[in-house]
């Protein structure tokens, strides 16, 4: 598989997830999006290394290890802020908005 | 080990601690305490006194500042002497007279509050009269100023009380922005507050008259010369122990003590006829308010101004050591009078005297009233007699005749109101006075000062290495003349009926009316008023409005960006995105 291919698809995964970040109100959804971007720079920084190994392979696989620590402990806590709110019945982001002013 | 001299404050100071502390029980015995103090203090000034030779100064590291030290300095020459002296025997006097003269319906707590007071002056006003440097002086002056504040309203209950604390304190004040303006200037002039050495400095130039002035308007407001003098009559609003004690005996004594001091330098920018002014005016004016007044209190404190006239004449005419005599004396004689009208008020229930009608005769009470007004007269043998002789030798020797024969009339006119006073005040056949012993004994023991203060002129002008003038010249017997003169012109008018149309002349009802100073004064505290509600004015509306403005402004503002923040999640992450965007753009853009 060759770079373009793979930065292709690293960009279009990034896409979808800003579109559902953006466009989605259901909190699942935005969940979902968010860690569809984080996957795509997975993705970027492993296939970047894989091209260009002469910048080391140890940084790459730090930092990828790093952003999966960020993923599991992003999907704990908004899978718990999840089924908190949709025990209240609450599933739509525009109905959270009490935190502005 | 410090220096005896600083110690001569303490015992007042130690009294003020006492009376702060003190239990609700003892507050009525302070006074004894108090007396004690004074005891204390008058040992004290003569051991240090007498530690030194002659004049002597000590000195103790007050506080160093931008690489200058400004120290503590005691001086104890032959004026701070009498002065101290002065404050302290007065001390003794009025506290004891205070604890019978406060009955059982003061509260103890206000009496404390009185005790506290009464000793914190007398504390600042020693420190005024031994302070060596201006600066000194100037902080002492000001504790005095305060305090005399505290005890014209201690009555804080009465509104004609507060008024009369207020001009009191108000009048000074203008004064003392005068004397503080006049220290700085010779501070910037002679680069010390030292005062010998400022004395020793002093060259006749602009900046030094200027200084002069800043220092004699502040006097004369202290010592209530014209035209500054309002505050003095309506201070008779405090208790009488008070009005003995400050404002006849001693606080009023602060400014002539400060001309008295600074008198080189007064008489190096030629201010010496300008004080004789003042002074003529002074007395002039003084004098034809006290014929006039019906308020016993009121009369005694006209006579103040006018024997303090007598006093600034005596230094405007070089005579340091005349002018402390007549200090020395006039408080002995009029401290006295105040304790006698402390007497008379409390036996009567009025200070109006044609409404007292006392018995005159065999009593303790008119005797010693007597001696007062005797002395008050310069009636020979007395006190008063010999240290208005001096005066008038001192101002013979000047060789002004316009100015002694305005004195000569001034004779003339304190032994007419004195007289009339203790005629208004004494009645044949009237009512007899009874008084506590504490109030009795005080005015008794100033009343035998009064008769043999003759003895302590030559004792004096030792002090100030000067021979006494002699007592009996030519001069002498004019002014004795002109006493029985006064006297004889009050009787006729007064006892005989005779120039039943003088109350009625211009001049009289011109003094009945203060000679509208009393309204000048006002006026001017009025404009002033004015100034300072303009001001007000500008402050809130121009100034404050400004800001008031701004903050108005800033918060539509902030009303109006804060539509910004939507609450909406998706707004913030449009924003993040497209801001990230812009910035990639932006960084592009500038590569």
């Amino acid at each position: 598989m060759t770079l373009p291919v793979v930065l292709g698809v690293s960009l279009a995964v990034f896409a979808l997830g800003i579109y559902g970040v953006l466009a989605k109100r259901d909190i699942l959804r935005i969940a979902i999006g968010g860690t569809l971007m984080l996957s795509a720079v997975t993705l970027l920084l492993v296939a970047l290394a894989q091209a260009l190994p002469q910048q080391g392979m140890a940084t790459v696989q730090a930092f990828v290890l790093v952003v999966w620590a960020v993923e599991a402990v992003e999907a704990i806590v908004a899978i718990a802020l999840f089924l908190y709110l949709a025990r209240k019945g609450i599933t739509d982001i525009d109905e959270l908005r009490e935190l502005k002013w | 080990m410090i220096p005896l001299p600083f110690l001569i404050p303490l015992p007042f100071a130690l009294v003020m601690l006492c009376a702060l502390v003190a239990p609700a029980r003892a507050a009525r015995r302070l006074g004894y305490l108090g007396s004690l103090a004074g005891a204390a203090t008058l040992l004290l000034v003569f051991l240090s006194y007498a530690g030194g030779t002659g004049t002597q100064a000590a000195t103790w590291t007050w506080f160093g500042a931008a690489g200058e030290q400004f120290p503590l300095t005691i001086t104890l020459d032959a004026l701070s002497l009498v002065l101290s002296g002065i404050v302290s025997l007065i001390g003794v006097a009025v506290f004891l007279y205070s604890v019978g003269y406060f009955g059982d319906e003061e509260r103890p707590s206000d009496l404390s509050r009185y005790y506290a007071i009464l000793s914190l002056f007398a504390a600042s006003m020693l420190g005024v009269v031994l302070s060596g440097s201006l600066l000194q002086l100037f902080v002492c002056w000001e504790l005095v100023g305060i305090s005399s504040y505290l005890l014209i309203g201690f009555w804080h209950g009465k509104d004609e009380a507060m008024r009369a604390a207020r001009k009191a304190l108000l009048t000074i004040l203008v004064g003392d922005a005068f004397l503080l303006a006049g220290i700085m200037l010779l501070r910037a002039r002679y680069g010390t507050f030292d005062i010998a050495r400022v004395l020793a400095l002093a060259r006749p130039d602009t900046l030094t008259l200027l200084a002069a002035i800043g220092i004699v308007v502040g006097a004369i407001s202290k010592s209530a010369q014209f035209p500054l003098h309002a505050w003095l009559p309506d201070a008779m609003a405090g208790p009488t122990p008070v009005s003995a004690f400050l404002h006849s005996a001693t606080m009023v004594k602060a400014g002539l003590f400060l001309v008295a001091r600074m008198l080189p330098l007064l008489l190096l920018v030629g201010l010496s006829p300008w004080l004789a002014a003042l002074a003529l005016v002074t007395i002039a004016l003084s004098a034809c308010m006290a014929l006039v007044e019906t308020d016993i209190k009121r009369a005694l404190a006209y006579s103040t101004m006018n024997q303090l006239g007598f006093v600034l004449l005596a230094l405007s005419a070089g005579a340091v050591a005349a002018g402390t005599y007549h200090m020395l004396t006039h408080s002995m004689f009029k401290a006295l009078l105040f304790f006698a009208a402390g007497i008379a008020i409390h036996a009567t229930g009025t200070q109006d005297m044609a409404r007292m009608r006392l018995a005159l005769g065999a009593n303790a009470l008119a005797i010693v009233a007597g001696i007062g007004a005797l002395a008050l007269a310069g009636m020979v043998p007395l006190s008063g007699f010999f240290s208005k002789e001096t005066i008038l030798d001192a101002l013979v020797r000047q060789g002004n005749w316009t100015i002694v024969a305005c004195f000569m009339l001034a004779v003339l006119l304190s032994a007419a109101y004195i007289a009339r006073w203790y005629l208004l005040v004494f009645a044949r056949g009237g009512r007899d006075a009874r008084a506590p012993w504490q109030m009795m004994a005080p005015a008794v023991g100033l009343a035998l000062l009064s008769l043999a203060g003759g003895l302590a002129m030559g004792k004096v002008f030792g002090l100030f290495g000067e021979a006494a003038p002699p007592v009996l010249t030519p001069w002498t017997l004019l002014s004795l003349a002109l006493v029985l003169a006064g006297f004889l012109c009050t009787y006729l008018s007064c006892v005989r009926g005779w120039a039943a149309w003088l109350p009625g002349t211009a001049l009289a009802s011109a003094a009945r009316a203060r000679f509208l100073l009393d309204d000048l004064s006002a006026g001017v505290a009025r404009a002033a008023l004015g100034v300072a509600r303009a001001c007000a004015w500008i402050d809130g509306n121009v100034v404050d409005r400004a800001v008031r403005g701004v903050a108005v402004r800033m918060g539509a503002l902030a009303r109006g960006a804060r539509r910004m923040q939507t609450g909406r999640v998706a707004t913030y992450a449009f924003a993040i995105v497209a801001g990230f965007i812009a910035l990639v753009l932006l960084l592009g853009a500038l590569r």
